[in-house]
């Protein structure tokens, strides 16, 4: 059965009923809309709006989507003896978002939080992360695209603050 | 039948778009997508990924790109604290020979996890690469939900003390590191409980510890001078007063 996604630019989806259930929000709006898998009348005749995410954007969701289909479900390991949070990602996974530049990784980001796509969500943070680490503040303001509005002063105590911890 | 079902439809997008009201609006095209952008959930987990990494200088490096990145990392810290309760310090000195490892695990404090610290981290302009043969010492310590930036300065600043405590002046490693976080804890003793268990610290006795003491106290004032730490509280230390904690 398949499932018809809209998204903010009016552009229509079609989409397996396994790939629609990964997104937490388009399983709840679904059971919402008395939509079943096995009803398929009801998949036909009803489509789920997704006016936050835009086509560009709903398509790599849906790449993703269909590669991970099958997957098990998979736990973080969280809260190890020093509270961290690990995540790996894939290789296919470090490849598919490899190309994307900090602004689509925001959109996806964007989409992955709003839909509740767990994995893709930590995929896109794991990934952020790894370009944030290692980077001095400018290089890091330059990714985002922000201006530094610090003052020398503010920058200074924050260095004091903090001396401890750098060469 | 049908009014119904469409009824439910209505009600399912005002649900729905109250939904879209509270989250942010990414679907702007026109607009570069920034960090502002960025869903709480995603810094969130961004920032616990980033700790995975045991590099506080990302800490900086981040609090340091705008004032907002630097209320992000700020509320980062509070909220972490306070949803993560208690912090632990275990403080090991292994008996390596050529390496001294000093583990502390902050358990909670984001960025602050300095597993594999060493030496050269923490010390301010001295020397890199020493040497120290510590015999094996483990310290936990539990603090309150809510140590602060300043209790972690203590404890790096034991470090500190202790390993120019062994370099300047031949204590050996157990008593430099015991002695200094005596020292520092008499500091703080009114917000730590210690706790200590360790075989190896058997012949390490209070009055070997007190003797040493009670010659030192000179000794913590230079090195606090040197370590730019407040003289003062070390100056009105009564070394005895150590036996009054719950130490062994």
């Amino acid at each position: 059965p398949n499932v018809k996604l809209v998204t903010s630019d009016n552009e229509e989806f079609v989409v397996d009923f396994r790939i629609a259930k990964m997104s937490v929000t388009v399983s709840r709006l679904m059971e919402a809309m008395n939509m079943s898998e096995t009803d398929d009348a009801s998949l036909l005749s009803n489509s789920i709006p997704l006016p936050n995410v835009t086509k560009a954007v709903m398509a790599r969701v849906i790449e993703w989507c269909e590669k991970h289909k099958n997957d098990e479900p998979k736990e973080e390991k969280e809260n190890d003896k020093r509270g961290r949070t690990t995540h790996v990602v894939s290789d296919w996974d470090k490849e598919f978002l490899k190309n994307d530049e900090f602004g689509r990784l925001c959109q996806l980001m964007g989409a992955a939080n709003y839909l509740e796509i767990k994995g893709l969500f930590n995929d896109i943070s794991q990934t952020i992360a790894n370009m944030i680490h290692g980077k001095k503040s400018d290089e890091i303001a330059e990714m985002f695209n922000i201006h530094c509005d610090l003052t020398e002063a503010e920058k200074k105590e924050i260095r004091k603050k903090t001396a401890w911890c750098e060469d | 039948v049908q009014p119904e079902g469409e009824m439910n439809i209505i009600e399912t997008q005002k649900t729905h778009n109250e939904v879209v009201l509270e989250s942010h609006d990414l679907a702007n095209d026109s607009e570069y997508p920034s960090w502002e952008s960025l869903p709480w959930p995603a810094l969130d987990r961004i920032f616990s990924y980033l700790r995975t990494y045991t590099e506080c200088e990302d800490l900086t490096n981040l609090a340091m790109v705008s004032t907002r990145f630097r209320a992000e990392v700020k509320e980062f810290m509070r909220y972490s604290r306070n949803r993560a309760g208690l912090y632990g310090v275990e403080i090991r000195a292994t008996n390596g020979g050529l390496e001294l490892t000093l583990e502390l695990i902050l358990t909670n404090l984001p960025f602050y996890d300095l597993h594999d610290l060493d030496w050269d981290r923490c010390h301010r302009g001295g020397k890199r690469s020493k040497v120290y043969d510590f015999s094996t010492l483990e310290v936990t310590l539990k603090g309150p939900e809510d140590p602060g930036f300043e209790q972690m300065t203590v404890l790096l600043s034991t470090i500190f003390c202790s390993a120019r405590i062994h370099e300047l002046y031949g204590v050996d490693g157990v008593s430099a590191a015991y002695l200094s976080m005596c020292a520092q804890l008499l500091r703080a003793s009114t917000f730590y409980e210690l706790s200590m268990s360790d075989p190896h610290l058997d012949d390490v006795t209070a009055p070997s510890i007190i003797a040493i003491a009670s010659r030192a106290d000179k000794i913590c004032v230079r090195l606090a001078e040197e370590a730019n730490l407040s003289v003062a509280p070390l100056l009105s230390l009564n070394w005895t007063r150590w036996q009054l904690l719950p130490l062994i």
